[in-house]
């Protein structure tokens, strides 16, 4: 045994999974091709927004990394929905790409039990269907556990116009051998597709056709450990792609390979590429587009709303029709990748395999998009991961859907499963306004506590921050010590009174959710001899698994009946059980 | 489903019986007990100090049943049979009350009112089962039971569906599905090209959704759309002999029956068992000029009732000669749903066949006497046909019948090709989980209303509109949290 955890790359799920695993005192390694990939925003650099920000606000709660590293290296932050209510106010933060990375890459070196190694993983060694390893480039790497957090570099392609060729994000190496180890360990596979835009200079945008947006200074950062340290902020702009835009799209439709056949891959409804996004919305006069900075020290920007795999003569010819990028230099040209993820159907909700033991999925790989899904995730796995090996006499960690937007995601991901890249929403969640930015902390700080990854520092704070809501719940004043929280505990408790009949109607909700979650299924029930069940029920029941009745009845192609059924022999099972420990007391 | 909630429902088969039960089973039975439920002399039993509902022992309690305006509905039997020792082996309340629909809907509407939830089919003896009350045979039962209820829902909403009542609920549901849609595609997206949701407009529009809403429940429990059974106003000129046509139907003296004409001054309606279809028969005033005040009034509402029923009975003295007033109410009939019953064939046959069929003008036409019974199976399965339609019999047992002479039934061309295509199941089915489903959501989208109203922000008033949405999803099982998804992302183009 070399290791207790191995971690399969360092993106923002590898990262997050590698901390919390070394911090629960696991000896971990995180495995990356290339340590300029460690906490790479290869796409937006920016975070947050409905439901990501609560994501980074829960990571942080739980006392995960993503939202202090945030709010070290924002360029820009500001405060969405702030008309329409505390449930789906949202933070969004820029980031300075390359200082995020460099913060997090220094974070994983400083971490006690941590070390981090290039390497290329070609295969997993499994034994009596349990990891023990894995094969790569440099040799063989023994563990108890092994999380893959791959992104999208397994079976990487990129696709620029008539240019197609096997590669991972920002031209790393596509992870080639993997991908065929896991299918032939048995895992099913989806093939998804996203994509990037261009990446201009700013010396060469006319500032003076856009529109500015500025920073906001907020009293708050993503994460509980205190205000953000106060910086100069950095604007972003807007503009808008025109009729001529549009025209030289529709003209050279022929030669995107969105449309020629040469991706096959499911992309995102919700990112589509500009050209989908003039062939899907026509009557649209125009799409708006932000020009970002990356970073501080950087005068590369991204192109933010014209995400697009069009060669590089039409990319340049569009990208010059757009109001303030008439004499655009463009440094790097947009792509698109496919790449090979799970399904995550086949995986527990503690995101373990339900077929390998102590392997672990968090990120793209499970068929996700986004920084905060992947780094939430992450935690999971490495929380889980962790237990496994030093805490099996306790439970595993799972959220379900009524305590944090973690649960909805990892349970939409492991009940219901995905059909094209997986984006978190507020419409996802039943009981969103239980699950707000601004109460995480008292949602998941205990949690975070008990698992053992919130320090004494945050606990300091957290337990402040109660008592100051205690004293104004109770018409006290708050004292002089718990002053720095007087406001967030007055928002708190302004929230509760002003919102209370709405919050008495969704906590009701909630304990008829609870009810179901509660009644667990005995694991190691044979759903192909529960005839009463419709073939197709006992198939995908089979498959998923669901630890309780309540994800029984959310994993897709299962009808109230075949609830009814399931429910009737779970009880019949619990009565012979009874009868049989009856039996052998009277014997 | 699987809730522990409190659950209610009328215990007893639709409309068949003098008493109805309406039973009460969960936590929250006593509440609801108490709450419609007076008994005649409060604890006034033997030191009883235990109150309506004791915690053990059943007790068993006359009284008086209030709805939640304190109006009184009933006078009724409480049992109270408090959990492990009751059926479900949850606290149970059963009140019984007189039977006819109206009186056990009432009944059932102030439970529900009080904190219950209709019981889904089954629900009952599911409880009983998880409970550990039933046995495995017994639960075997329970799970066929529970295929067939889903069969029989499925047929009875599909037939639902097609409706007009069904048409109406589907469109509320569409324009709520839409309003959802902008909120969330507003609430998730701030920073697109999205417009923000005029709440204004949505308060509105959830108002005028509600309204139609409630008119629909409004002409649900006016029995114009057939919830729990069909009706069949039994019309004619007076002393035809309507009112012994409808004992003899009911198979009980129900109406008074007198040989002088204009006996019946007011619409008499009574729920029949015929061929185990749920009927209400309406006895209407013999429909005559008169100068009597009281009968002229007991002849409008004749005239309406005739026009809100599903199923005419026009019945015709054939003891007397032909009278132009027969022709002319057969007339006022709706065409298709309507038998021409020539009554009194005991009697010497006065009437001739060609002028039954010009009383007929082409409706069926058969021969009865009420008073014998004579033609009565024929005029039975005539109904049966007419409402249930081929499907109930698998043929379209109105085709040709015997000629004039041959079993004394005259044919003038049958109307049963289709019937009203109810079916046995989806009629019986037409129930009170649909008045309630209409009622909650209309209620849920006066919440989305008043929140409005009240300045609550886009992300609570969608809490009332999403339960409305989700109630009518119940009624259509139709739309999910993932539908709202995918048509944010159809209709808005989102992400950077």
């Amino acid at each position: 045994m070399d290791y207790d955890v191995i971690v399969v790359g360092l993106g923002h799920a590898g990262c997050e999974a590698a901390l919390a695993c070394a911090r629960l005192g696991c000896s971990t390694i995180g495995l990356t091709v290339s340590m300029d990939n460690i906490a790479q925003m290869s796409c937006n650099p920016s975070l947050g927004g409905p439901a990501k920000a609560h994501l980074i606000r829960e990571i942080d709660a739980l006392g995960g990394e993503m939202g202090i590293a945030a709010d070290e290296t924002f360029i820009q932050m500001r405060m969405l929905n702030t008309s329409k209510g505390p449930a789906v106010r949202a933070i969004r933060a820029q980031i300075d790409k390359a200082a995020y990375q460099t913060r997090m890459r220094r974070t994983l070196q400083c971490q006690p039990g941590l070390v981090v190694k290039e390497a290329m993983v070609h295969d997993l060694i499994v034994r009596d269907a349990k990891v023990v390893g894995v094969r790569t480039d440099v040799g063989d790497i023994m563990s108890e556990a092994v999380i893959l957090a791959t992104g999208t570099h397994l079976g990487g392609r990129v696709h620029m116009g008539e240019m197609s060729y096997e590669s991972g994000p920002d031209k790393q190496p596509s992870a080639v051998k993997l991908g065929s180890s896991l299918r032939r360990h048995g895992f099913a596979m989806n093939r998804f597709k996203t994509g990037t835009p261009a990446r201009i200079d700013g010396r060469t945008v006319d500032y003076s056709a856009t529109k500015i947006q500025l920073g906001e200074d907020l009293p708050c950062g993503f994460s509980y450990l205190g205000r953000p340290g106060p910086r100069e902020q950095i604007p972003c702009w807007q503009t808008w792609t025109n009729e001529r835009t549009h025209k030289v799209i529709l003209e050279n439709l022929d030669r995107a390979p969105m449309y020629t056949g040469a991706i096959t891959g499911t992309g995102p409804r919700y990112c589509p590429a500009i050209e989908t996004k003039i062939v899907r919305f026509p009557d649209r006069p125009r799409h708006q587009v932000y020009v970002e900075p990356q970073g501080r020290q950087d005068q590369e920007m991204y192109l933010a709303g014209v995400s697009t795999s069009f060669p590089v003569d039409v990319q340049e010819k569009m990208i010059r029709t757009i109001r303030g990028l008439e004499d655009v230099h463009i440094i790097k040209y947009g792509y698109a990748i496919e790449y090979d993820c799970i399904d995550p159907t086949q995986l527990a909700p503690t995101l373990e395999s339900l077929e390998i033991g102590g392997l672990y999925f968090a990120g793209q790989i499970n068929g996700t998009s986004g920084y905060e899904e992947a780094a939430a995730q992450g935690l999971l796995a490495g929380i889980n991961a962790a237990m496994r090996i030093m805490r099996r006499e306790e439970q595993p960690l799972i959220i379900d859907r009524s305590e944090a937007y973690i649960g909805v995601l990892i349970d939409d991901l492991v009940s219901k499963g995905v059909d094209e890249p997986y984006r978190l929403m507020t419409a996802r969640a039943e009981y969103r306004l239980l699950l707000r930015q601004d109460n995480a902390d008292l949602r998941l700080t205990p949690v975070g506590r008990r698992v053992g990854l919130v320090g004494d520092e945050r606990w300091r704070r957290f337990s402040a921050k109660r008592e100051a809501i205690e004293a104004i719940r109770g018409g006290q004043e708050v004292s002089d010590a718990l002053q720095e929280y007087a406001d967030e505990a007055a928002e708190q408790v302004e929230i509760e009174t002003k919102f209370a009949g709405y919050i008495a109607k969704q906590r009701r909700q909630v304990e008829e959710f609870r009810k179901l979650e509660k009644w667990l299924i005995p694991q190691g029930i044979d759903y192909s001899k529960l005839t009463r069940l419709s073939r197709e029920a006992r198939e995908r029941l089979g498959a998923v698994r669901p630890l309780s009745v309540g994800q029984a009845s959310r994993v897709s192609g299962i009808s109230p009946a075949d609830m009814m059924a399931l429910t009737v022999h779970l009880k019949e099972m619990a009565h012979a059980e009874r009868s049989g420990e009856a039996a052998k007391r009277n014997g | 489903m699987f809730r522990g909630d409190t659950i209610a429902a009328i215990a007893t088969p639709a409309g068949i019986g003098g008493i109805a039960v309406i039973r009460v089973s969960g936590p929250g039975a006593r509440d609801v007990a108490e709450r419609v439920f007076v008994p005649a002399r409060a604890s006034s039993d033997s030191g009883d100090a235990s109150g309506l509902c004791p915690a053990k022992g059943w007790v068993s309690k006359y009284g008086h049943v209030y709805d939640g305006s304190g109006d009184l509905i009933d006078e009724a039997i409480m049992s109270w049979m408090p959990g492990p020792s009751s059926y479900t082996r949850e606290d149970v309340a059963e009140i019984s009350c007189h039977g006819g629909t109206a009186v056990a809907r009432a009944v059932l509407q102030a439970v529900l009112e009080a904190g219950a939830r209709i019981a889904q089919p089954g629900e009952f003896t599911r409880r009983a089962f998880l409970n550990g009350r039933i046995s495995l045979e017994q639960a075997e039962a329970v799970l066929s039971m529970i295929n067939a209820r889903t069969e029989r829902a499925r047929r009875a909403a599909s037939s639902f569906l097609g409706g007009r009542l069904g048409a109406k609920v589907r469109k509320a549901q569409e324009t709520i599905v839409s309003l959802m849609t902008l909120i969330e595609a507003s609430l998730d997206f701030p920073e697109e090209d999205i417009p923000d949701v005029a709440l204004k407009e949505l308060a509105d529009e959830s108002v005028r959704i509600a309204s139609l809403l409630e008119e629909a429940w409004r002409d649900a429990s006016r029995g114009r759309i057939l919830w729990e059974g069909v009706s069949v106003a039994i019309v004619g000129r007076p002393n035809v002999g309507k009112s012994r046509l409808l004992n003899a139907l009911l198979g009980e003296e129900r109406a008074i029956v007198s040989e002088s004409p204009g006996t019946t001054r007011d619409v008499v309606s009574e729920v029949a068992n015929i061929r185990g279809i749920p009927i209400r028969l309406i006895d209407t005033a013999g429909m005559r000029d008169s100068a009597d005040p009281v009968e002229r009034i007991g002849v409008e509402r004749a005239r309406t009732a005739l026009k809100d029923a599903d199923v005419a009975l026009a019945v015709v003295d054939g003891s007397v000669p032909f009278d132009r007033a027969d022709m002319e109410i057969a007339a006022q009939t709706p065409g298709k749903h309507a038998i021409i019953v020539i009554n009194k064939c005991d009697l010497p046959e006065e009437l001739g066949r060609e002028d039954a069929q010009r009383i007929a003008a082409g409706r069926l036409c058969l021969k009865v006497s009420a008073l014998t019974g004579e033609g009565l199976d024929r005029l039975e399965e005539a109904i049966e046909t007419l409402v249930l339609g081929d499907g109930g019999r698998g043929s379209n047992s109105m085709g040709p019948l015997p000629a004039a002479g041959e079993g004394g039934t005259w044919i003038n061309g049958g109307h049963s090709e289709i019937g009203m295509g109810l079916g046995r199941e989806g009629s019986e089915l037409l129930g009170m989980r649909r008045e309630d489903c209409l009622r909650r959501a209309a209620s849920s989208l006066r919440d989305v209303a008043r929140g409005v109203e009240e300045g609550m922000p886009p992300d609570m008033v969608s809490i009332d509109l999403r339960a409305a949405m989700d109630t009518l999803g119940e009624l259509t099982g139709e739309t999910t949290r993932e539908d709202i998804v995918d048509r944010v992302f159809a209709q808005f183009c989102v992400g950077k």
